[in-house]
């Protein structure tokens, strides 16, 4: 058991350097730097560079050293005084650009997870309750709808719906008057009445997912003999489903959630652009569009953690519910 | 169990990987790969203009380069002749005649009444710059609510709100007083004056004069850290200029070469002001009083104390440190010149501005300008967003970003969404330009018998004859182009009645086949394609960037299809990602690029598409790189290369060398132009907005819509 938590928490540092590494290198795999963007904008006021002045920038910005140097300099940063390095495009400190938008990305993902949570176990144990009923069929195609289209078609449909029928453009977390304001009861509240349709956007997929895997778990275990038992012995049908099978129906479903966690926060990208969310998203496409390498390598840091945590808390999890695997780790 | 901890590593590098491919792709990433600010917007700017001949015609009649004070100009009846845009052309103007009394806004009343800033008489120089509006002395009051896309999107507000020492009249071409109110030249055009008003301040109070100037001149433009590479503009004869204060309001500056586009350049984007260029330590002048605080020369302890309190704030250096103080766009706290002042930086979701009470310009009625109390600018992270809220009527004016090929869902919505639509046309701009490269024989791939029809000029003519341009014309741009040449416009003194290359833009197959078969084209193969001499087939090779402003891979794809089918000669799509095509014409690589030309009138002051001087690169890399070592090309580009030099040193030879330069590149067929003067920026104006020029011609080099005056529009009835 210690052994395996040991050699988890091992491959987790190794999982985490690899991902700065990948990161790091694939930032760096386009032609040219942030100095070639930049004197291409020269150019294009007619303004000459020429190879001194190139390099002298390049010296500047500390780029005229090789690959590895530049990535041990980053890493050693970040492991020794936290710090992910500076924005060249925001001429800012990394960890000041992105603090509010991961802050705002972490809490639409946990939202969103609740938001899965809510309507899909439910809806999961109605429909295996109610097989090959009404409502068992409604979800199941709703949920095949959810699962089929992607995501940041779901966006722009209820863009253009919300546009059409409400004349209400959507995008952003906070109306005008918040979004700059600091944090108060008045701007939760705010934020929570923008956040739904990014949260039904990302849930969408995840709960048709988690409505299938539920109702499959619950059909396996309501055939089960003890079921057949608990009826026979005269318990109420709701406690008969809720006190057992639902139990272990719903183990799945925890660990699934770590799971969902990379897809929400990839997902948050692309969405994130197509709604204009002020999340870490559109800021890390910028970012690479821009060559602006330590901005972009310090997202992708960020999210690559979050995921490798995720992964770890749902071993962990998965260890506590499922002696199976504790005994296969020892 | 080690499957899910796999598949999340698998998955970030996936993520990673995605978007890097996406970025590769995504149309805004022109935009930003140009990062910061100004280019964003040189780029941003895709080609066009109908305006026709137009707005640089009366250019050509007024070289205002060397002289002495303030120029008046509103439109001309030239201007409306040559028929700018529909209805009536209404231009501002500065007027000459100073106001009896002055007044102010609300606003700033109130806060002169709380003692917060003093009266107005306080705040107002001398002498304001007094401006006549388009239309009508407008009311205080109002948001001018925009859109913009992040914070390399700068140009955005750097645009409308000049802090140039001098600037442009609406026509893009006369300079006009600004924050300067007078300047001189003498004859050799090689020692300027600028005179600033007396009594200019700060946004925060502070006084304005040529301690400004000489701050910036001493401290920054001469110091290694923060300008390792001083902008090409402030040299001459490879040395930097000469600034002198002659006193507080005048300042000298004094070159080793004959410099008469000094000035011009000077009231264009090139040098402009610290509002645009302070955050690459360039701007001519900067906030000294404010900066000082920040710089190792007047803080003691010197560099490690400067250094120390930049790292203590996470640069990791003071100068890095210091362009960020000075970048006001970022730093609210950064005093400023402008009419509209920052008070939320633009690295936040909401960029917010609010009325410089300081601001130097009233209208013709004595009321300090601007308008408009503030500007605030939502985020929209990408264009979709963006143009759904223009849709929707939430922006006050916007051009940037606008779509043109959303117009008609935006004319759907005009009367939902209470705006109207204007087009800001750049005048003679090419959309997709053929430049055909005439240095290719010395590259690396280059074959001497190819190369020796690219560098004919009946070839070129006779391919441009091929060219069917209406068809590219409806096909892309919705028949919103024009299929004229460079040179519409202009009289060819030789042909009169027509322009030069004229008959060349015109669809003639027959006369171009003849060309070609005189030339020694005249054998063909079994599918009919030309052969050249050698009995090897003819194929041109069209080397366009993909997922740049326009579908270059599209055009380009129809023309070489229009040449195999009118002309027999061959041609070869070359598409590639951005950097890797503009890679090929740094190598010279590239036969033939395909890619916009800004407006003829910024031909010499941005040389970069038709010329083949400096950064200049697509008809000749080779040729103006040697230019820089004082080697001329031969023939018709050392001839660009002469007169391009000429007018960089004599200023009155600017104006006249314009039109001579544009003019060989259309005798020479070179560019070989396909649509031209598509609309710019697709403006959605609500309809309560008055004093927006009709028509207002684009540019980036005045900075439109800076040659509009934002300062003097108003909202009649407030935000609606």
């Amino acid at each position: 058991m210690l052994n395996f938590l040991i050699r988890r928490t091992v491959f987790m540092f190794v999982a985490l350097f690899a991902v700065t590494v990948i990161s790091f290198f694939i930032i760096n795999l386009p032609k040219g730097d942030y100095v070639t963007a930049y004197i291409a904008q020269l150019q294009a006021t007619g303004s000459l560079v020429d190879a001194d002045e190139a390099s002298n920038l390049r010296k500047f910005y500390g780029l005229d050293r090789p690959l590895y140097i530049q990535y041990l300099k980053w890493i050693s940063q970040i492991v020794l005084e936290q710090n992910l390095g500076f924005s060249f495009e925001y001429n800012q400190p990394v960890t000041v650009v992105i603090a509010e938008r991961l802050l705002l990305t972490i809490i639409l993902a946990i939202a969103t997870i609740i938001f899965i949570w809510i309507f899909a176990i439910p809806i999961g144990i109605i429909s295996a309750v109610k097989q090959y009923s009404f409502w068992d069929y409604l979800f199941t195609f709703l949920g095949f709808i959810g699962l089929a289209i992607p995501d940041f078609m779901i966006a722009l449909i209820m863009m253009y719906l919300f546009f059409v029928w409400f004349d209400f453009s959507p995008g952003g977390l906070f109306s005008p008057e918040f979004s700059q304001a600091a944090w108060s009861y008045a701007r939760v509240m705010d934020l929570i009445e923008h956040m739904w349709i990014p949260i039904v956007v990302l849930g969408t997929a995840g709960t048709a997912q988690l409505i299938r895997i539920t109702r499959a778990n619950l059909l396996d275990e309501l055939a089960k003999p003890y079921v057949v038992t608990a009826r026979a012995k005269g318990l109420s049908e709701w406690k008969v489903i809720a006190k057992y099978p639902v139990r272990i129906a719903l183990n799945p479903a925890i660990s699934l959630t770590a799971y969902i966690l990379p897809f929400l926060i990839s997902g948050s990208v692309i969405v994130g652009v197509v709604l204009s969310l002020p999340t870490v998203g559109p800021m890390l496409v910028k970012a690479l569009v821009a060559q602006d390498m330590y901005l972009a390598g310090g997202i992708i840091l960020l999210v690559g953690f979050m995921t490798v945590i995720g992964t770890f808390i749902s071993d962990l999890l998965l260890l506590w519910i499922d002696p199976r695997i504790r005994f296969e780790g020892s | 169990m080690f499957r899910k901890f796999q598949f999340g590593l698998v998955l970030v590098a996936m993520l990673s990987m995605g978007v890097v491919a996406m970025s590769c792709s995504d149309e805004e990433a022109e935009e930003v790969t140009n990062t910061t600010n100004a280019s964003a917007a040189a780029k941003a700017a895709p080609p066009a203009a109908k305006a026709a001949a137009k707005a640089a015609a009366p250019a050509a009649k007024a070289p205002k380069v060397v002289e002495t004070s303030k120029t008046t100009k509103a439109a001309t009846a030239d201007d409306q002749a040559a028929g700018l845009g529909e209805g009536d052309v209404s231009w501002p103007s500065l007027s000459d005649s100073m106001p009896s009394s002055f007044s102010e806004s609300p606003l700033c009343a109130a806060q002169a009444a709380a003692g917060t800033i003093p009266a107005l008489e306080d705040r107002l120089p001398d002498n304001p710059l007094v401006i006549s509006p388009a239309e009508s002395i407008g009311e205080y009051g109002g948001t001018w609510f925009r859109g913009f896309t992040g914070p390399a999107d700068g140009q955005n507000m750097e645009r409308p709100m000049k802090d140039h020492l001098l600037f442009f009249g609406t026509n893009m071409t006369d300079v006009q007083a600004n924050i300067g109110e007078s300047w001189t030249s003498n004859a050799d055009a090689t020692e300027f004056t600028i005179t600033l008003r007396k009594g200019l301040k700060w946004s925060d109070g502070d006084d304005f004069n040529t301690d400004d100037i000489m701050f910036w001149v001493d401290n920054m433009l001469s110091d290694e850290e923060i300008n390792p590479s001083p902008p090409a503009w402030a040299k001459s004869g490879g040395e930097l200029l000469k600034f002198t204060a002659l006193d507080k309001e005048t300042i000298q500056i004094n070159s080793l070469e004959p410099y008469g586009l000094l000035i011009t350049l000077i009231a264009s984007v090139v040098v402009a002001g610290p509002h645009t260029r302070g955050d690459g330590g360039d701007g001519l002048y900067a906030p000294s009083h404010y900066l000082k605080q920040f710089h190792p020369n007047f803080i003691d302890g010197g560099v490690a104390a400067a250094n120390a309190a930049a790292e203590a704030e996470g640069y990791d250096n003071w100068a890095k440190y210091f362009l960020f103080k000075n970048h006001a766009n970022a730093n609210p706290d950064s005093p400023m010149m402008t009419a509209w002042k920052v008070t939320q930086p633009i690295t936040s979701e909401q960029w917010a501005l609010e009325r410089n009470c300081f601001y130097y310009a009233v209208d013709t009625d004595g009321q300090q300008l601007p308008y408009m109390d503030y500007v605030v600018l939502d985020l929209a992270e990408n264009l979709e967003v963006l143009n759904l809220k223009a849709i929707a009527g939430e922006y006050t004016v916007q051009g940037r970003h606008i779509d043109l090929s959303k117009l008609a869902v935006f004319k759907e919505n005009s009367d939902k969404g209470n705006y109207r639509i204007q087009f800001w046309r750049q005048p003679e701009s090419g959309i997709a330009n053929l430049y055909i490269n005439e240095d290719w024989g010395r590259g690396p791939n280059g074959s001497p018998e190819l190369a020796s029809f690219l560098t004919n000029k009946d070839f070129r003519a006779a391919l441009s004859m091929g060219t069917e341009r209406d068809e590219i014309n409806e096909v892309f741009f919705l028949g919103l182009g024009e299929v004229g040449g460079l040179c519409a416009g202009w009289d060819d003194p030789n042909n009169p009645g027509k322009y030069i290359g004229e008959d060349y833009v015109q669809f003639n197959p027959d006369a171009a086949n003849a060309l070609l078969d005189a030339m020694g084209l005249d054998k063909r193969d079994s599918e009919g394609m030309r052969l050249m001499p050698s009995g090897e087939k003819i194929v041109v090779t069209h080397s366009v960037a993909v997922a740049a402003f326009e579908d270059y891979e599209g055009i380009d794809g129809m023309v070489i299809e229009q040449w195999r089918q009118n002309l027999g000669v061959d041609g070869k799509l070359d598409a590639q990602e951005r950097s890797l095509w503009s890679g090929r014409i740094d190598t010279n690589e590239a036969q033939l690029n395909s890619w916009e030309s800004s407006g003829r009138a910024g031909a010499i002051i941005t040389p970069n598409h038709l010329g083949m001087v400096g950064a200049g690169g697509f008809i000749a890399r080779v040729s103006a790189t040697d230019h820089l070592d004082g080697i001329y090309a031969d023939g018709w580009m050392g001839e660009w290369q002469r007169l391009y030099d000429e007018a960089v040193s004599d200023g009155s030879k600017y104006a006249p060398n314009l039109q001579r330069v544009v003019e060989l590149n259309c005798e020479n067929v070179n560019p070989i132009t396909t649509v031209m003067n598509k609309p710019t920026y697709t403006a959605i104006i609500k309809k309560n907005v008055h004093n927006v020029p009709n028509p207002l011609p684009f540019s980036y080099h005045a900075q439109t819509s800076g040659n509009g005056f934002p300062e003097t529009w108003w909202l009649e009835g407030g935000n609606q």
